[in-house]
């Protein structure tokens, strides 16, 4: 489970929203064909399913500068059997690495986006760069 | 030695789309110095003939052996570009797409901010074809033939659709009769076509073409295989029939086994021997093994066949036999069932006109069309009011989960329609009779449809419309003009409380998915929430699943007959272009094992839910075998839940490693300089 670690100071505001091949990389998609605008620090990039991490894989991305990272899981929507549930399963084995590192849990945030799920994709991304600005240290 | 990586960088304005927001030149300018970018350019269109061209020639002339084009969304043209490297001789696989339309320019507001995004996301792709190798579709034998699992309008079409092209079908039904539930109803909305003439139509083509072989009483109770091979294990249950008693009739009246018939629906008995009164084949009796799984009752039924001397016309038990056979595809048209209410549901069970839709149809088909007046139950029936939404739409909170524990929170579709229709067919046959219609929402979205809601209310059916939260109760008279009052706020005038009197309650049931774990488990086929099963992308992939089957009908979510037809023909011609070919290429996309780095944990095997990767023995090297982990290419559908199991970091998905991954992300973060 996600838990209150301590509030850190972070370097970058960039965001790293892992999204599936198949479904939320649609709903990026459909974001982009609304032209719903975003912040330019959330860098999207794309795999079969977000379930292919270890748990020590999203430490080491935020450890690399990333600021927070939204995984764009497809949710119940996915194409392969149980790996939401495995993917969640990972996250949360992500969180106690961060809790035990002192890293802020807030920083890596579990999400389904559907194919047409433009609206959720904008909140998920919104509400990260809201929580980022509020922790991001200016160099 | 392997050749030197040689990176083209090809930066598309898509006229103003992209120019507009992003300095694509100074996107090629900065690129252009990256390690191993040999060029790097910026181009108008570059799905033009002239951007293709221009990267074509740039892969022959300057040796570029990697592409990367940073345009729309690789969902519109990562093929036209992955074309452009085949043509010039590259392996198609050598390119990265990269999305700066769809996911920057068309989405941000800071053009600077916006180029520097570009940048960083291209030398993400940079990074990641760096280490990208020359893939090859995994080739699979096709074996030439199609099993269609179901017999209901959707199987019967997908059968003859295959059958006409010439295909070998075998078309699995696993109740004694091909028909399905069209073959139940009488006139089919929206245009009132013979349902029995429309299925009459389908079996006499389906069981006259030479393609297709019909099994009923049969269902598949094993398979191994993915798309393009499939062995497949088939059990038939008897008929149970060995010879047809010439007094057949006269002899089931002696028969002492009588139960509710699912054929109408449970308003009669019928025997243990039967056949439907619809459409349906073959047109011959079976003995209903079903009904008599208590051995209490086979007893029964078998003294009965003793006494009467009947060992020589029907089994006393029922064979069963299993075949084996090999296909390349499946299409499953496992269909629907009608909702069941549960006890007390808007008087369900607690007074016998509470009757459902498909009840109300049968009852219909029974009547005597002179009359002038409704008569059920030996009692004139003056007033009738239909429930819409029964089973369907349900919300958490204000509805009462099925046995499942779920709540059937999706639309019927199918409802709405055929409520109205069947009000209008009350009021052709009883102009006097007084039809009301309790809705949520009235859902009459295809073609011809609307035209029955306007005949509907031209008709005097009247509509109350009601809020979830405050359903319609059904209060059971005794002894009184009518049978029921129903009570409802009307949304219609104002939340007004209105009591209509009734003398029956028809409950628009809902669809919901038949008892198929069985069969979903063999072939590992995902389900949606709703229960339905799930094509892989209602838009890039409808009607086939991530696992290689295919969808008709019903099976994937409720819909009328007219959509179950069309789901069912795209099926078929989905999968006729897979068995028209010698060979099937299948995705590269898929996991494979470092057996330097295995040691045959075994993890990778619990976690695939597509028994994919077996522990089996592995030449490691001339003359040494271990026991180590090994995907079969061919049932690998590639999503990768095997490569965080492994504890060893041995598993990779090709094309999509995490070392690639890592690299884009170390590339993507680092400082943007010019
Ligand atoms: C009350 C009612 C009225 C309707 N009226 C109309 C109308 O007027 N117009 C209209 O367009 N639509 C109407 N419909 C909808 C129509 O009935 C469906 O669209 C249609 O039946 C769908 O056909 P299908 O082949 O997908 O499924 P089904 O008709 O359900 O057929 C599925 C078949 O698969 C078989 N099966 C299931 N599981 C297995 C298994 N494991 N192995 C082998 N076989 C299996 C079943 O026995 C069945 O024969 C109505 C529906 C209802 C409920
Ligand atoms: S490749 Fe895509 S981005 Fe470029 S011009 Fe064509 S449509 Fe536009
Ligand atoms: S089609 Fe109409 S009656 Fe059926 S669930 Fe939908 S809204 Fe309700």
């Amino acid at each position: 489970m996600q838990q209150n670690a301590k509030r850190q100071k972070i370097k970058t505001k960039k965001i790293l929203i892992i999204t599936t091949n198949d479904i939320s990389y649609l709903g990026a998609d459909t974001a982009g064909q609304q032209h719903l605008k975003y912040s330019e620090d959330a860098l999207i990039i794309r795999v079969p399913d977000p379930v292919i991490f270890p748990p020590d894989f999203y430490v080491r991305t935020l450890e690399k500068g990333f600021g927070g990272i939204i995984v764009a899981s497809a949710g119940d929507e996915s194409p392969f059997l149980n790996s939401h549930a495995r993917l969640a399963k990972n996250i949360d084995a992500a969180y106690k690495i961060m809790n035990e590192k002192g890293i802020d849990t807030k920083r890596l945030v579990l999400t389904a986006i559907c194919s047409i799920c433009a609206g959720s994709f904008i909140k998920a991304v919104n509400n990260m760069t809201k929580y980022l600005d509020s922790v991001h240290e200016q160099e | 030695m392997s050749e030197k990586v040689k990176i083209g960088v090809y930066v598309c304005h898509c006229g103003f789309n992209i120019a507009e927001m992003v300095d694509v030149k100074k996107v090629a300018e900065v690129l252009g110095k990256e390690e191993d970018v040999e060029v790097a350019k910026d181009f108008i269109f570059m799905c033009s003939d002239a951007g293709q061209k221009m990267i074509e020639n740039d892969i022959k002339e300057k040796g570029i052996n990697r592409v990367i084009v940073a345009s729309c969304s690789p969902l519109l043209h990562e093929k036209t570009f992955q074309g452009v490297l085949e043509r010039a001789g590259l392996n198609k696989f050598l390119f990265e797409h990269i999305n700066i339309r769809e996911q920057v320019s068309w989405v941000s507001k800071n053009k600077e901010s916006a180029t520097e995004k570009a940048i960083r996301l291209i030398r993400g792709g940079i990074a990641k074809i760096r280490k990208q190798q020359a893939l090859e579709p995994i080739l699979k034998k096709v074996t030439k033939s199609v099993a269609v699992i179901g017999g209901g309008v959707a199987g019967l079409i997908s059968a003859k659709n295959l059958g006409e092209m010439g295909v070998d079908v075998t078309l699995i039904e696993k109740s004694p009769f091909i028909g399905g539930m069209v073959a139940r109803w009488d006139k089919l909305f929206p245009n009132d076509e013979n349902a029995q003439d429309i299925v009459r139509k389908l079996i006499e083509e389906v069981k006259d073409n030479k393609h297709i072989r019909i099994l009923t009483n049969s269902q598949i109770v094993g398979g191994k295989g993915s798309l393009g091979g499939y062995s497949v294990t088939i059990e038939t249950i008897s008929r149970g029939i060995k010879r047809l008693p010439e007094n057949i009739e006269n002899i089931l009246s002696s028969c002492p086994i009588e139960i509710d018939s699912p054929e109408s629906f449970g308003l009669e008995k019928r025997k243990i021997v039967y056949k439907p009164e619809y459409i349906c084949y073959p047109e011959e009796y079976a003995i209903d093994w079903d009904n008599l799984s208590d051995a209490k009752e086979l007893e029964k039924y078998k003294k009965w066949v003793k006494e009467s001397n009947l060992e020589e016309k029907f089994e006393l038990e029922k064979t069963v036999t299993k075949e084996e056979i090999n296909v390349g595809a499946i299409i499953f048209a496992t269909g629907f069932e009608p909702y069941e209410p549960y006890e007390g549901e808007y008087g369900w069970k607690k007074h016998p006109n509470v009757v459902t839709l498909p009840q109300l149809i049968e009852i219909l088909k029974r009547v005597d069309k002179n009359q002038t007046h409704f008569v059920y139950n030996g009692k004139e029936i003056k007033s009738v009011a239909f429930i819409h939404c029964v089973g369907s739409r349900q919300i958490e909170g204000e509805d009462i989960p099925g046995p499942d524990g779920k709540l059937n929170t999706y639309c019927s579709r199918y409802c709405c329609n055929a409520t109205i229709h069947t009000a209008n067919e009350l009021k052709k046959l009883y102009p006097n009779l007084h039809v009301y219609e309790f809705y949520r929402d009235i859902r009459t979205y295809g073609l011809d449809d609307e035209d029955m809601y306007t005949k509907a209310s031209k008709n005097d059916v009247i509509f109350l419309r009601f809020n979830n939260e405050y359903k319609p109760e059904v209060q059971i008279l005794e002894n009184e003009k009518y049978n029921f009052v129903i009570s409802v706020k009307d949304q219609l005038s104002y939340y007004e409380e209105v009591d209509i009197p009734a003398d029956m309650v028809v409950l628009s049931v809902g669809m919901v998915p038949p008892q198929i774990d069985d069969l979903v488990s063999i072939f590992t086929v995902s389900r949606g929430n709703d229960g339905f099963l799930l094509e892989a992308h209602p838009k890039l992939k409808p009607v086939e699943t991530s696992s290689g089957i295919f969808l008709a009908g019903t099976a994937q979510g409720p819909m009328n007959a007219s959509e179950a037809a069309a789901g069912a023909t795209a099926a078929a011609v989905k999968v006729a272009a897979v068995v028209s070919k010698d060979e099937l290429a299948l995705s590269p996309f898929i996991a494979r094992v470092d057996i330097t780095k295995c040691d045959a944990t075994g993890k990778c095997v619990e976690v695939c839910e597509y028994n994919a990767i077996e522990v089996t023995e592995v030449e490691v090297e001339k003359g040494k075998v271990e026991r180590k982990a090994q995907v079969n290419p061919t049932l690998c559908v590639g999503g990768g839940t095997c490569v965080s199991a492994c504890p060893n970091q041995a598993i990779r998905i090709v094309g999509w490693t995490n070392e690639q991954i890592e690299d884009m992300i170390t590339a993507m973060i680092k400082e943007v300089k010019e």
